[in-house]
């Protein structure tokens, strides 16, 4: 489960985590809201900027599937995007708290601006100059020469970007206007902050808001400001006069979205309360409700090809178009807001959005997960595999959970994200090696030696992901000329999609690289890697430290029953992974005197070391069981039951494990 | 313990200011002695003589400067201190400020009361005894019981001994000082902390006290559920219960406010039900607005509308206060004036009522009035004249205010006579029964009823229990008037409701659906009742008078009875009083109708009373004309909400409604407050809320260096000045917490960490607020040892409304806070040092008010009337015995004074003096405040 709160990121250098997104090769539609559009009237494409990390192209002539191109490269939520140099390029800014520039035309990504320290919020954007800022909870605005960026090569690739200061509180929305005379800024600060970006130099600060401004319009020249608040209101700036010189109240809830016409003189708004007004700027009594939509709506975009109308993107993952044409003469009078009928109740287009996984469920064998999502659609994962496994359809998500649980414990060694709306897991250095699983239990059957060797599930993992990493191979190379290693695991138990982006990123912070499992071969890949693969994951999948098992102690005594005066009180100790069945066997043999030794140790190692005794394993361990139970908190124990889920369904309590033995 | 330095400056500089002052106190109780014999004998007695020395007493008040003779100024002021047993200045601070703590010697008395009440049950019962054994065994065992014992004798004996100060008093300091071993004792086997010599945080203490009070009250309230109904007194019939209270009680007068519902079996009792209600839940708010608002909206003479609201709101404590201090003397002319003020509401009433036709309550108050103006006239005259006329017969004929004043003053006379005691007491609880009446005939008209329709069994029960103990309470400690409360209350009602007006046929339904049934009524009746009690009134009207007559009689009986436990005198005064009183109260109710008017009408609608409405409307009365019954049962319903679902957001307007007393101890009822959390996600918006309770408020006295750069910002609005301020401070720490950066918030709409904001909001507010400064800290010092922050803290003498719903500048003054004591600690570490306390004497205002004001300048009754009020809002009927609610004697003679309490020492000083030392001119504090003592302010009265 997802813990509530960050820890506090240390100093220095954050730990680093590899994250991997379970998916389809190629997801078609938004999992989750919608953040930004834009639109490209020469192609008639639509941009959208998803929660779920994907830019979406949408082709809108295409009435059946509207689907052109996903952008994929950003690693959490895109939170604006804008469209420059007449529809070549796309820039966009991500809580992954990075800005990319994209070939909007092939939508591959060509440079990532890493100058932002928090998620990205907002983006503005000067036509005339081709100039785009970029603003985030960071409290920082860079600006950026568009024409330098796409220029970015690999070997080129330092930019120089002006930063403008004096915003105290994170950025919600930024501004500017077309010339580039004028940026501003909206923030949880409740004010705006104007400069100018041509000197960086503060303008003003405009108060009047109550609440963070999340949606700021600036009209052509600069003197006007438009500006929507989670106050509910919108506000008319007078820039020259450096105040505020109206304030629309037409909705109920925080303003998110602001659009408005080429002349300044309509604006269009929505919100959290999903309704969409159409307000004349100058005559705010004559307004229009627009529509309605079923979410809360993030953000609007006018266009006007053919004729006027308004893309509105929601928290929802369907994109609509609304038409707008009779906008102008339907605007009328009257501030009662209630029962208004909207203008229109059909959209004229609908881009279809998937649904986004809003609850999962990790079942106790701590591989499966069970995820339910905004169709209540109930589905189960596996993580060892990233592979969805089975579509359960619309049944009873607690119902499914209960049927599915089983009595083995599994430590915690990965966690669940849902953010994108994807099932997104991340592997951490401090639990990625908790658990163990025997090689049978992985399906990968016995070893040719008959034995079945207890394998730990994250170092498979992490494996099967970096399986193309060349450097995996080389090392693994070395060590079995040496002959330390007898396996060669170069060939993983099991293996992930080839399309799973692995993601490794600062813990709680920022991505520092996103590839896709196949392409961990590539040039450029290779060397990103070599920097980025953290430390914890080469010691293990490059040199082939295996973890350490974890070791659990237990006492070993008589039952009550039997008689038998304990003579000492033996702490034992063994792995964690440890069948009852070999406990049960040292009984026979050790404790019981079968053996010729008594033993106050059990096998020490973890079951992959197999000892010699262990060969004849299949007839003792049946000799065994039948002279001799385990019990534990007065419940016989089944021999395939592990030590610590016997510790944990039976035994229950802290303190050390006891078990008793009694012969039959 | 004390630390030489800090002790030293201190007296030598401040005795001298001792000998101004007291000089007074010492003659006028030399007076005092001249005076019957014992004090401590019986309560009559004391008051008398406090009576008696009344009129000295408040000149030396009057002026300060006057009296100043050098010659005894070794003489310790009457203030009883307690004994430093060896670092215990901790414990000794927190005392002292606890029995200056407005209500809450009230609270502890009641408490005592039900602890008595159950031991004594148990002591009684021998029959049963094997059953209970265990019972009383708990109860034995109960350390918090103990404490609780403990501390109510400490506070006892502190009363005792300042009776007594004129003997006992000494230059020495410990003539007046107490040992509060017992105490302490308790306290170490409750909580191992605090055993050995080592000094303790006094905040720590306070809250382990009160924890243990609250303990004490739970634990109680458990045995009293498991005692058998036969051990509850109702089971015994009707007047026993009574009786067994009364015996119960012994000398605390009341007996058991939290006493099981079922118990009240007697018409009597439910009878009273409503006066009680309103007594105790009604004050604090729904009065207060009125009054308010009664006062902006103009009536035709201001004095008038005071008078009414007096008589009205302040209920019983108003005139018990009126009785206490005029204990002695009637004739004062304040004491006059204000007699007059309530007697003239009461005939204005029963005037308006009578002489009323169902018409317009506006017209009633138009007419009431009217004859307040003439009654107003000389009031006193009228009163001593009155004769015993004061019967039913008049009640019914009544139509003159003479009239009404006859029969208020018959009751005062004929108390006189039979008794042969000329008391003011007598009169004044003349008085009090008759604004009594007024006010619960009010009152209970329109709570009653809306009580008992919002919440069907419950409040029945609820009201029933405490009337029970109010009525013991009055009975025993205020001799007459408060039984004639009761009593008048529930006739009132009655014979009110006859009249046509929906609401009081609202109220007589309730009502005489109490008196019929000796069970709760449901819900569903009272309800049918009130939509046909539209139409019929009349018979119903005669009904109920038929009733009434026979709850008289009752009464009559029962009262006697309880007399019987106390000086009889009085009781036999009360019974008759209880007789003549039906007449009067039945005119009371119009001008409850009439406040509601105003609440309705005037402009400025208070916070309650939008509430109400706005609560009121989802009830969907059929009636609801927008009657002012509506209103008060909006009103009710608020109270009622409060009540049932503390822990559901409140409104706004709730803040000062508090719930009645008797399911709910006393701690949690002053001191407990809530406030709300709300996190809000910046991403959707969407607010978590969630309301903790809270017993102080701690204030962090250095705000945690904010992230914000200080990059020159032309604009940063000059928050410089003034840092140390405690608003600010607590400004501050009330300020919205932005969770962002690497703590960010996870929000479970948007499945992510996103940025939220996350503000504290002062739900409810307590009567008493303590705010406790978070002197130690232990990041602050160097060495990982927790250090004092000695910084100078602007302490102001009161703090505005902290409640974030109300405009910033909130006019309300009830939602304002007056600091009537602080704890300091002088030192450097939490274990070391020293702590005193220092406690503002609260004037009970009745008093002083009435005797600044004169008679004639019944503009400023509203102010006393208010101050009393207050008194009532926090709950605590005032009795005139023994100051069980305040300290007695230094109450009436260092009122408004504030008090040095350093452990075996006490030291005067003059409001002005202690700002001084707040603010650290002309000498300081000893010590830094470290505990803060508020309480909700008295509106009217102005510092």
């Amino acid at each position: 489960m997802a813990s509530h709160h960050r820890s506090s990121g240390g100093q220095g250098k954050k730990k680093v985590q590899v994250s991997f997104v379970i998916r389809d090769e190629v997801e078609r539609h938004h999992r989750s809201g919608v953040n930004a559009l834009q639109f490209d009237p020469v192609f008639n494409r639509l941009y959208s900027a998803g929660r779920d990390s994907i830019i979406r192209i949408w082709n809108t002539r295409a009435n059946k599937d509207p689907y052109v191109l996903s952008m994929e490269h950003h690693t959490d939520w895109v939170n604006d995007i804008v469209l420059c140099c007449g529809g070549r390029t796309l820039i966009s800014a991500s809580s992954d708290t990075t800005v990319k520039v994209w070939n909007a035309h092939k939508g591959f990504c060509m440079s990532t601006l890493r100058t932002h320290k928090d998620y990205v919020k907002a983006l503005a954007y000067a036509k005339e100059k081709e100039q785009v800022a970029s603003a985030g909870l960071d409290r920082s605005i860079f600006l950026w020469d568009v024409n330098t960026l796409t220029a970015l090569t690999a070997s080129n690739n330092t930019v120089t970007t002006s930063s403008l200061n004096g915003n105290k509180d994170s950025i919600y929305s930024l501004a500017m206007n077309p010339p580039g005379t004028v940026i501003v800024s909206g923030s949880t600060e409740k004010v705006l902050r104007v400069w100018d970006p041509r000197t960086c130099q503060k303008l003003m600060k405009l108060k009047g808001h109550t609440d963070n401004v999340k949606a700021l319009v600036l009209n052509r020249d600069g003197t006007q400001c438009l500006s929507g608040s989670s106050d509910g209101t919108i506000r008319l700036w007078s820039l020259g006069q450096q105040r505020c010189v109206a304030t629309f109240r037409v909705h109920d809830e925080g303003v998110w979205a602001l659009q408005t016409n080429e002349s300044f003189s309509i604006v269009y708004s929505a919100g959290r309360d999903k309704r969409v007004w159409a307000t004349d700027v100058r005559n705010p009594e004559y307004r229009a409700l627009v529509c309605e939509e079923s979410a809360p709506i993030l953000k609007l975009e006018l266009t006007h090809t053919d004729q006027p109308s308004l893309w509105i993107a929601t928290t929802d993952s369907c994109i609509k178009c609304w038409p707008l044409q009779k906008i102008s003469t339907k605007l009328s009078g009257g501030y009662d807001n209630e029962g208004l009928a909207p203008m229109y109740t059909q959209p004229d287009f609908t881009i279809k959005g998937g649904p986004s996984i809003r609850q999962y469920f990790v079942l106790n064998d701590k591989r499966h997960i069970l995820t339910k999502d905004t169709e209540n659609n109930v589905a189960l994962w596996d993580v060892l595999t990233a592979r969805k496994m089975e579509e359960l359809g619309k049944i009873d998500f607690e119902e499914e959970i209960k049927k599915r649980f089983k009595t083995v414990f599994v430590p915690n060694w990965f966690s669940v994200d849902l953010k994108t709306g994807l099932l997104t897991i991340h592997l951490d250095e401090s639990d990625c090696f908790a658990a163990w699983m025997s090689s049978r239990e992985l399906g990968a059957g016995l070893t040719p030696e008959g034995t079945d060797p207890k394998l730990n599930i994250g170092q498979e993992l992490l494996q099967a992901l970096l399986e193309h990493w060349p450097k995996t191979h080389v090392y693994d190379n070395q060590e079995s000329m040496n002959g330390i290693m007898e396996k060669s695991p170069s060939t993983p138990l099991f293996q992930v999609p080839g399309h799973t982006p692995v993601i490794f990123c600062e813990i709680g912070g920022r991505t520092l690289f996103r590839l896709l499992c196949r392409d961990a071969a590539g040039e450029t890949e290779q060397m990103l890697l070599n920097e980025t693969v953290p430390s914890w994951v080469v010691d293990v999948i490059v040199h082939r430290n295996a973890p350490k098992s974890n070791k659990i102690p237990f006492f070993l005594q008589p039952h009550p029953s039997t008689g038998i005066k304990t003579i000492k009180k033996d702490r034992l100790s063994a792995s964690d992974m440890i069948q009852v069945r070999k406990v049960i066997e040292h009984v026979y043999e050790k404790v019981l005197g079968q053996g010729s030794e008594n033993g106050s140790q059990t096998n020490s190692a973890s079951g992959e070391r197999a000892e010699p005794v262990e060969k004849e394993e299949p007839d003792l361990s049946s000799v065994a069981a039948e002279k001799v139970e385990l019990i534990c908190n007065e419940q016989i124990l089944d021999s395939s039951m592990d030590l610590r889920t016997v510790k944990h369904f039976y035994w229950k309590q802290t303190g050390d494990l006891t078990l008793h033995y009694r012969p039959l | 313990m004390v630390i030489a330095d800090a002790e030293s400056p201190g007296p030598l500089r401040k005795r001298p200011r001792l000998s101004l002052r007291f000089p007074k106190a010492v003659t006028s109780q030399k007076d005092r002695l001249s005076g019957p014999g014992k004090k401590d004998e019986s309560q009559k007695e004391t008051r008398e003589l406090s009576g008696e020395t009344e009129e000295v007493q408040e000149l030396s008040m009057n002026d300060d400067i006057g009296y100043n003779s050098e010659k005894e100024e070794k003489v310790v002021p009457a203030v009883s201190s307690l004994e430093n047993l060896g670092n215990t200045c901790f414990l000794n601070s927190v005392l002292q400020v606890l029995r200056y703590t407005p209500g809450f010697l009230d609270g502890l008395d009641d408490l005592h009361g039900e602890i008595l009440f159950v031991e004594k049950w148990q002591k009684q019962d021998t029959a049963s005894k094997e059953l209970h054994e265990d019972l009383s065994y708990e109860l034995s065992q109960s350390q918090t019981c103990d404490m609780m014992k403990h501390l109510h004798k400490l506070y006892k004996f502190m009363d005792r001994r300042e009776v007594r100060h004129s003997e006992v008093a000494s230059s020495d300091v410990m003539s007046m000082a107490l040992k509060p071993d017992k105490i302490l004792n308790t306290l170490r086997e409750l909580n191992p902390m605090f055993e050995g010599n080592l000094q303790h945080d006094a905040q720590e203490l306070l809250r382990c006290m009160l924890c243990y009070l609250q303990d004490a009250f739970k634990e109680i309230k458990k045995i009293k559920s498991r005692l058998p109904p036969s051990a509850l007194p109702q089971s015994k019939g009707p007047l026993n219960p009574i009786m067994q209270k009364f015996l119960s009680n012994g000398k605390s007068e009341r007996n058991d406010l939290k006493q099981d519902v079922p118990n009240h079996v007697s018409i009597k009792k439910e009878v009273q039900l409503p006066a009680v209600e309103v007594a105790k839940s009604f004050p604090k708010t729904d009065f207060l607005d009125e009054i308010e608002k009664s006062e902006s909206a103009k009536t035709a003479s201001s004095e008038e509308t005071m008078d009414v609201a007096e008589a009205d709101i302040p209920d019983f404590t108003v005139k018990v206060g009126v009785n206490k201090d005029q204990d002695a003397d009637l004739d004062t002319d304040s004491k006059q004036g204000v007699v007059k003020g309530n007697i003239s509401a009461v005939p204005k009433r029963l005037r308006s009522k009578r002489t009323q036709p169902p018409s317009s309550v506006k017209k009633t108050r138009e007419k009431m009035s009217e004859k307040l103006d003439e009654t107003d006239g000389d009031p006193l005259l009228r009163r001593r004249k009155g004769g015993r006329k004061s019967t039913e017969k008049d009640a019914a004929d009544d139509k003159s205010q003479i009239k009404t004043e006859k029969d208020a003053t018959s009751n005062s006379s004929a108390r006189c006579k039979s008794k042969g005691l000329t008391n003011g007491s007598a009169n004044g609880e003349v008085k009090c029964e008759e604004d009594q009446p007024d006010s619960c005939g009010t009152k209970c008209s329109s709570q009653p009823s809306i009580l008992s329709m919002l919440t069907g069994e419950k409040p029945c029960k609820r009201l029933g229990m405490r009337g029970a103990s109010m009525k013991n309470n009055q009975n025993n400690s205020s001799c007459n008037g408060p039984v004639g409360d009761n009593r008048l209350e529930k006739t009132s009602p009655d014979i009110h409701l006859s009249k046509e007006s929906l609401a009081k046929s609202k109220k007589r339904k309730v009502l005489t659906a109490f008196g019929e049934r000796t069970q709760p009524v449901d819900a569903s009746n009272v309800t049918s009742s009130i939509n046909n009690s539209n139409s019929p009134p009349s018979k119903e009207r005669t009904k109920s008078q038929k009733e009434q007559v026979n709850k008289v009689d009752i009464k009559q009986e029962v009262s006697e009875k309880d007399s019987s436990h106390l000086s009889s005198e009085f009781q036999k005064m009360k019974c008759e009083n209880v007789a003549n009183s039906p007449d009067k109260h039945k005119r009371q109710p119009l001008l409850k109708l009439e406040k509601c008017d105003h609440v309705c009408d005037s402009p400025k609608k208070s916070v309650n009373a939008e509430y109400a409405e706005q609560t009121l409307s989802p009830m969907k009365m059929s009636n609801s004309s927008k009657s002012t019954v509506m209103v008060g049962n909006a009103k009710h319903k608020l109270d009622f909400s409060h009540d049932k679902s503390r822990c559901v957001t409140t409104p706004p307007g709730k803040l000062c409604v508090k719930p009645p007393l008797s399911k709910v101890d006393f701690v949690e009822n002053l001191f407990m407050g809530k406030m709300m959390l709300r996190t809000k996600c910046l991403e959707c918006e969407f607010s978590r809320e969630r309301i903790e309770e809270f017993h102080d408020i701690s204030v962090p006295l250095k705000k945690e260096k904010g992230d914000n750069d200080d990059d020159e910002d032309e604009d940063m609005d000059s928050d410089e000045e003034d840092n140390s301020c405690l608003k600010k401070m607590m400004d501050a720490f009330a300020e919205v917490e932005r969770l962002r950066d690497e703590n960010k918030y996870y929000c479970d709409n948007c499945i992510r960490h996103v940025e939220a904001e996350r503000s504290l909001h002062y739900e409810v507010l307590p009567d008493v607020l303590s705010l406790h400064l978070k002197r130690f800290s232990a990041s602050s010092g160097l060495y990982g040892y927790v250090s004092k922050i000695n910084d100078h803290v602007t302490i102001p003498l009161s703090l505005p409304c902290l409640r974030y719903k109300c405009p910033s500048p909130c006019s309300r003054p009830d939602h304002r806070y007056m600091l009537y004591g602080l704890v300091t600690h002088a030192g450097v570490t939490m274990t070391s040092g020293h702590y005193l306390s220092y406690v503002r004497v609260l004037g009970n205002g009745q008093p002083k008010l009435g005797a600044s004001d004169s008679p004639s300048s019944c503009k400023d009754n509203n102010l006393s009337s208010r101050s009393g009020f207050f008194r009532s809002a926090l709950g605590e009927n005032k009795r005139s015995g023994l100051g069980t609610k305040y300290p007695s004697v230094p109450k009436q003679m260092y009122e408004e004074q504030w008090l040095e309490c350093d452990d075996e020492t006490i030291r005067m000083y003059s409001k002005q003096e202690f700002c001084n030392l707040l603010k650290g001119e002309g000498g300081s504090l000893l010590g830094t405040p470290y505990v803060l003592f508020y309480h909700r302010v008295i509106p009217g009265v102005h510092w």
